[in-house]
């Protein structure tokens, strides 16, 4: 367990199966969510794309963390990197991003490379590329210098050079670092290769079985427990809070049904608020995220 | 067309990435920061722009390795850019210049469609290939495509976002 003095996190996992995502009806979900003081929400769009619901949403609110879904194993890192970049941009730093994997029978045909065998090794290559794109802009990289006619510091934009078995990455990225550095990662952790992959390229863990899943806990990582909005569910996030447990994702169909099902557990907590900077790390009690390239500079 | 009035449409490209973008002077201000691009969009709807023109580059310039420093770069992803802007407006088209080279076939229809049910049926899509290997080293199947194949490719992306 990280030691942070911060409330135990509340977040709400909102779903879409439909393929003809309704902007209205998302943010009408998320601003109620945001009113009742949740702290972040996680976005699964389905087949419609939850990075573009997502910066929908981070225009029209406020304080609430937007962590949206996007699969490793079907996607470019160089587009993740600065769809969820943007996502943080729009957001003033609330931005989160879900990696999932997708099992190699499920993903194949989906993408013209071939999806290898092992998409956890190729996931923890992805999450490695998006990060370093991240840092491939230092901080102050554009000076905008009249007098040198210089709009960037060239010194302070890198390539990345990554090189592993499934993919490559040169870089650096189109899009300067987003607000927070590194929007926080989430890992959904359902058996020990998930675990692993969390363990060393996650920020938080999504973590599900109730609270006697401690085989697949990681102590010094985040950890959400992952639980089903129902009648029951306040007494449950009080059992996760005392299984020392860094908060809860409850998963509802509806946003009404979470809040509901919350309301005595939220009412505890007063309204939405700033935490710290407004970003969703510091709501998090993560600490600033390091830039590899201007630590290697300094 | 005859006896009706001929209309021409307008649409507002955004001085971003570009050596002809103005930024030595403090009143230019930022063409990444989103309130830049809500300004922007907001005043074409007003003044009944058809619809926002985003390009789009997937590389910064650079010369024997070394970042071209003396222009604008920097840009964010242009469609959740422009989902960020659907958000924020009411009738404009979004017009997003995707690259089949470097953008998977199913990606981009589902992420065209994405764009258009958020925005109520004010998407578009400016299709171009991509010729530099520069932004190929960025993409899992490295460098770009000979001529030929990049135009089968292009109209596979397109024939797969129709059916879709």
């Amino acid at each position: 367990m990280v030691p942070r003095p911060l409330p135990f996190l509340i977040a709400v996992g909102l779903s879409d199966a439909s393929p003809l995502p309704d902007a209205g009806r998302w943010r009408d979900r998320v601003l109620a969510a945001e009113a009742a003081g949740v702290d972040l929400v996680t976005i699964d769009a389905g087949d419609a794309d939850a990075v573009l619901v997502a910066a929908g949403i981070a225009a029209r609110t406020e304080t609430i963390g937007v962590v949206p879904v996007a699969a490793t194993t079907i996607t470019e890192p160089f587009h993740v990197s600065t769809a969820v970049a943007t996502v943080d941009q729009v957001s003033g730093g609330r931005a989160g991003w879900l990696a999932a994997v997708r099992p190699t029978d499920d993903a194949q045909g989906l993408v013209t490379w071939t999806v290898p065998d092992d998409v956890h090794a190729d996931a923890a290559e992805h999450i490695t590329a998006v990060r370093a794109l991240w840092d491939s802009w230092e901080d102050g990289a554009e000076i905008r210098d009249a007098a040198t006619s210089r709009f960037v510091d060239a010194g302070r934009v890198h390539h990345v050079d990554l090189r592993g078995p499934h993919l490559a990455v040169r870089g650096p990225s189109i899009t300067p670092r987003p607000p927070q550095g590194h929007p926080p990662v989430f890992v959904r952790v359902r058996d020990h290769v998930d675990l692993e992959l969390a363990r060393d390229h996650a920020d938080v863990l999504l973590v599900a079985g109730g609270v006697d899943a401690a085989p697949l806990r990681a102590p010094g990582l985040l950890q959400l427990l992952e639980l089903d909005a129902d009648a029951g569910v306040a007494s449950r996030v009080a059992a996760a809070e005392a299984a020392g447990f860094d908060g809860v994702l409850v998963h509802a169909p509806e946003s009404e049904l979470a809040l509901q099902a919350l309301a005595p557990v939220l009412a505890d907590r007063g309204g939405p608020g700033r935490i710290g900077d407004g970003s969703l790390r510091a709501r998090l009690g993560l600490p600033p995220a390091k830039n590899r390239f201007a630590q290697a500079r300094a | 067309m005859s006896g009706s009035k001929r209309q021409i449409h307008l649409g507002a490209h955004f001085p971003g990435v570009n050596n002809t973008t103005v930024w030595s002077d403090p009143a230019s201000g930022s063409h990444i920061a989103f309130e830049s691009f809500k300004r922007f969009v907001q005043t074409a709807e007003r003044a009944k722009f058809d619809f926002f023109f985003l390009a789009e580059g997937l590389s910064l310039r650079e010369h024997a390795g070394r970042i071209h420093d003396l222009d604008v770069v920097g840009r964010p992803d242009g469609l959740a850019i422009l989902a960020a802007l659907a958000a924020v407006t009411e009738r404009i088209g979004l017009a997003a210049t995707l690259t089949t080279t470097y953008h998977e076939p199913l990606e981009t229809a589902r992420q065209l469609a994405t764009l258009d049910h958020l925005s109520g049926g004010r998407a578009a899509w400016n299709l171009v290939t991509s010729t530099d290997a520069v932004s190929g080293a960025n993409f899992r199947r490295g460098a770009y495509l000979p001529y030929d194949d990049r135009y089968v490719r292009a109209g596979e992306a397109l024939a797969l976002a129709d059916r879709l």
